[in-house]
């Protein structure tokens, strides 16, 4: 097998609760805990989850603006979870990241072309005139004006200014790109222009995804592979069409019989979950969906299910899930 | 393709009218925009218009006309050594300006990077940082510049540098807290995920963006700045006659309130003004810099 | 068909800005009717709040100010009551619930302190009477152990609780119409589906009408009768919302429906609509939609599309209405 794009081996983040005089860490807020995860060069995986199951922290281990607390992390076969800074060159320029917010993700103070300029003024030595052109190629690209570079982000439209930031991502022709919930902050015309960009631009530049995102739909339309987590854990991995024509776990399940979809809720079955989710600082013992899962039995409480395959290349973390025996992942 | 019929105009040019705007809409900030105006004026042209100048800038004395009171000949009367006082008001102008300026402005360039650093870097750089700012703030700022200006000997220029290591603190405050903010928006996010050096950062995407809330404090502190100076100059301890300082003015004429009123009382009524129109352009900056204020 | 509890009629709300003026709402008719639970759908910007705000005649002046127009409720044209009459059809017969929960919340209270005082207020009653009542409104409202929530403070609970906690508030004034704006759009999707079904229920239950806002048309789908889908703020079609759903109306609706990605679609490339939504201050004249639309045709700029009836109390205002068909 080649080496994946980015990978994830039993890779923790825990944040400190720090209290007293000292601010001594009192507690661990176990964002992320023990996931292992490995993207495929070319691939287009998705990341799905609520608030707060670690989907947005694992990312940003993933891109090293954390250092995992335990667990290692690669990237083109390169460890990145604990080297020093200046060893991450070819992270810095390879990986770039599209954010959630269309407002805040772009200098206000800077005009587009400077913004998208930046990276390139970063890691390269082009002249001020090859820069320019390259920021002009890169706005067409995208579907933007070539005179757009002069103005400021606040003249643009969510979707628009979601445009120049994967612009920005895609200005030095990264190898992988991370979204964190690209389309959640723009309204559904322009969410529809960008989702058909982004499978366009993937096809033509060679590029892998890693989609960050709640809504199912976006992510069952951008990528080939999802990952399911819930409260710091993987749940359920496989193929996108496996994992939506099968869902093995009940958060699975719960969380696509959640998705509106156009049909009156009096004529549909849906599965509620109790209670909310609990916190990371504590996670329940064994299964952590356990006290909220409609399916639940006493081994649940105790057991804590690890990821094993259930058909090829689905996983499944769950003690009633039917999995192929003997094959730990 | 339908394009949108919005393409706005450009944006300098835009903010600048917006500005204006902003500025004209509160009628009090237009009125200390206003004297501010004039007060730039009058001392950048007071040696063209000044009957007196010399009497301001060499204190020439004129012991036979002491003490006159405001009339056409001395539109706000004389002081005891005979100098024409509005000739002296007038060039006062220029010393506080100049000390409000060159203060603040001293201020200024110690506190926002000290605060710029502390707020970005965070961790032990942030904690000395912020605890020797800590020992600064616990003293009140007029006494430690009373105490610095007596250590370095009295001069204008020994006041000004007190006043400024008084102030600096605050300045690195306010900058530490709106750095603090800044740092976790998303485009400093993506200027570290793309590896954009540190300082450049820092320089780039947070300080630019985190000066609106500095400077509108800093407007504010040039009311306070010019009544520091002038309370270190009536203690004796900044100008030093016979410059014509407010302050400095002030407390000689306090020895003639009964006889010679007027004495007291344009010096004093240029302080106040001034210190005012500053506060008003102070909050009118604030009002335009506040996002909540901008468009819908 | 039930008599329309809500009516608004000829609504137009003028924004001024340093931009300019303009008309950023403009409603010829809509109508809620009783017992029903109606759906405004559209994007941000579109007006769907601005209609909310209009309705409770709390449109923030300035920049915005209503022009024209009539908004009936209950026999009576609210933007015509004085200011204290208006104030108490707010609080008593109109209960508005926010994208936000926490801005409805005292945080220095108890929620069950909360509910307890607006019974009091309200319903006149004495203390005692109205904690029993308001453990009882919170257990309406699903959450499991009201006695114990009640006892806590909003920022001891979740997004979604507190949503909750504002809709017994919402119910405990006794209201007869529930204006839910945005109400579940930063909960997560299984809360949010929790608060949908709660929304149902109720509506089954205590026969409230809802109107509800939200940006998309997936969620409306699930709670609610009838759709008005506004675009730019221009109210684009009207109906019952299986035959809004359908997309056979205005072409925006099509564009919108085509637009949303869907779980288990095939679809290879999501039909796209080009172009920026207008600016609110100066949108497009004619039909609002024009610059975007496939179909527009001269007429489209030069006038207002007039109402054409689909169908049973579907109507649609397009030019080129019932082309499809």
């Amino acid at each position: 097998m080649t080496t994946p794009m980015v990978e994830a081996q039993a890779v923790k983040m825990y944040f400190p609760i720090r209290a007293g005089v000292l601010q001594r860490p009192v507690a661990w807020v176990r964002a992320v805990d023990g996931v292992d995860l490995a993207v495929r060069k070319g691939q287009s995986m998705g990341l799905v989850g609520e608030s707060g199951c670690g989907k947005s922290t694992l990312v940003r281990v993933l891109l090293r603006l954390y250092r995992p607390t335990a667990g290692r992390v690669r990237f083109m076969g390169q460890e990145i979870g604990h080297c020093p800074d200046g060893k991450l060159g070819v992270l810095r320029k390879e990986a770039q990241m599209v954010f959630q917010d269309p407002y805040w993700s772009l200098n206000p103070r800077m005009n587009v072309g400077e913004i998208i300029g930046e990276p390139l003024a970063v890691h390269t030595r082009l002249s001020r005139r090859e820069l320019a052109s390259r920021v002009e190629g890169v706005l067409t690209m995208m579907g933007l004006a070539s005179g757009d570079g002069r103005r400021f982000p606040h003249e643009f439209s969510g979707g628009q200014r979601q445009r120049i930031a994967i612009a920005r991502a895609l200005v030095l022709r990264p190898r992988l790109l991370v979204l964190d919930e690209p389309t959640s902050a723009i309204d559904a015309l322009s969410q529809a222009q960008i989702l058909n960009l982004l499978n366009s631009l993937r096809q033509e530049l060679d590029v892998t995804y890693l989609t960050v995102s709640h809504d199912l739909a976006v992510v069952s339309y951008l990528c080939e592979a999802i990952t399911v987590m819930y409260l710091g854990k993987v749940v359920e991995h496989g193929l996108t069409r496996d994992v939506f024509r099968n869902p093995l776990h009940p958060y699975t399940r719960a969380l696509m019989s959640a998705i509106p979809q156009f049909t009156s809720a009096v004529k549909r079955e849906r599965i509620v979950l109790s209670g909310a989710v609990p916190s990371a600082v504590t996670p329940p013992p064994g299964c952590r969906f356990h006290p909220r899962c409609p399916e639940r039995t006493d081994r649940c409480a105790q057991e804590e299910p690890g990821l094993l395959e259930a058909a090829g290349g689905h996983h499944v973390a769950c003690l009633s899930a039917p999995v192929q025996p003997g094959d730990p992942h | 393709m339908a394009l949108p019929a919005n393409r706005p105009r450009p944006a300098v040019l835009e903010q600048i009218r917006y500005s204006g705007y902003l500025i004209t809409k509160n009628s009090l900030t237009t009125v200390g925009f206003g004297i501010v105006l004039v007060l730039l004026v009058i001392a950048l042209l007071a040696p063209v218009f000044v009957p007196h100048p010399e009497h301001a800038v060499l204190g020439t004395t004129n012991v036979a006309e002491a003490l006159r009171p405001p009339s056409g000949r001395y539109l706000f009367g004389t002081d005891e050594l005979g100098r024409d006082l509005f000739s002296r008001v007038i060039y006062g102008t220029r010393i506080s300006l100049q000390i409000g300026t060159l203060a603040v402005g001293l201020a200024l360039l110690i506190g926002v990077p000290l605060g710029l650093v502390a707020g970005y870097l965070g961790g032990f750089v942030d904690e000395v940082i912020m605890r020797v700012t800590d020992i600064f703030l616990s003293f009140p700022p007029l006494l430690l510049a009373i105490a610095v200006a007596a250590l370095l000997g009295r001069s204008l220029t020994n006041a000004m540098i007190a006043i400024a290591i008084a102030w600096w603190p605050w300045y690195t405050r306010l900058m530490r807290g709106t750095v603090i903010s800044l740092r976790e928006k998303p485009f400093v996010e993506a200027a570290r995920m793309m590896g954009t050096p540190a300082t450049r950062i820092m320089v780039r995407h947070v300080l630019v963006n985190s000066l609106s809330p500095v400077i509108v404090q800093a407007s504010l502190d040039f009311g306070s700045v010019i009544l520091t100076s002038a309370a270190l100059s009536f203690l004796g301890l900044g100008a030093q006659p016979p410059q014509p300082e407010w302050g400095l003015i002030l407390s000689t004429a306090r020895n003639y309130f009964l006889v010679a009123p007027w004495y007291s009382f344009f010096p004093g009524m240029a302080m106040v003004i001034t210190v005012l129109a500053f506060n008003l352009v102070g909050d009118g900056l604030r009002e335009i810099t506040d996002p909540k204020t901008r468009r819908l | 068909m039930p008599a329309p509890l809500l009516e608004l009629k000829g609504l137009q709300v003028e924004f001024t800005t340093f931009e300019g003026r303009g008309v950023t709402l403009d409603i010829d008719r809509l109508e809620v009717l009783e017992g029903e639970s109606f759906g405004l759908v559209g994007e941000s910007g579109s007006g769907k709040s601005l209609t909310a705000l209009a309705t409770l005649n709390l449109v923030p002046n300035p920049p915005g100010r209503i022009i024209r127009g009539e908004v009936w409720f209950q026999g009576r044209d609210l933007l015509r009551l004085p200011p204290r009459e208006m104030g108490r059809v707010r609080g008593a017969q109109i209960a508005a619930i926010f994208q936000d929960p926490m801005s409805s919340l005292n945080p220095v209270f108890t929620v069950g302190e909360q509910v307890t005082r607006v019974l009091m207020h309200h319903q006149r009653l004495d203390r005692k009477t109205a904690y029993r009542r308001a453990v009882e409104l919170l257990e309406t409202v699903r959450l499991s152990d009201p006695e114990t929530v009640g006892r806590k403070y909003p920022h001891e609970l979740s997004g979604g609780m507190r949503q909750r906690v504002v809709i017994a508030i919402a119910l405990s004034c006794g209201a007869r119409l529930l204006i839910a704006d945005e109400a579940t759009r930063n909960l997560d999707v299984t809360i949010q589906a929790g608060i949908i079904d709660l929304l149902t229920e109720l509506k089954c239950r205590t026969g409230i009408t809802v109107l509800y806002i939200a940006n998309n048309p997936a969620v409306v789908a699930e709670i609610c009768d009838r759709i008005g889908l506004l675009y730019a703020g221009q109210l684009v079609e009207v109906g019952p919302s299986a035959a809004v759903l359908a997309g056979g109306g205005h072409p925006y609706t099509r564009a919108l429906l085509a637009a949303i990605p869907r779980v288990g679609d095939t679809r290879e490339v999501l039909e796209v609509t080009e172009g920026f939504p207008p600016d609110p201050i100066r949108p497009p004249p004619g039909c609002r939609f024009h610059p975007r639309c496939r179909r527009a045709s001269p007429e489209c700029q030069a006038a207002t599309p007039p109402a054409v009836t689909l169908g049973p109390d579907h109507r649609v205002y397009c030019h080129h209405a019932g082309w499809s068909a």
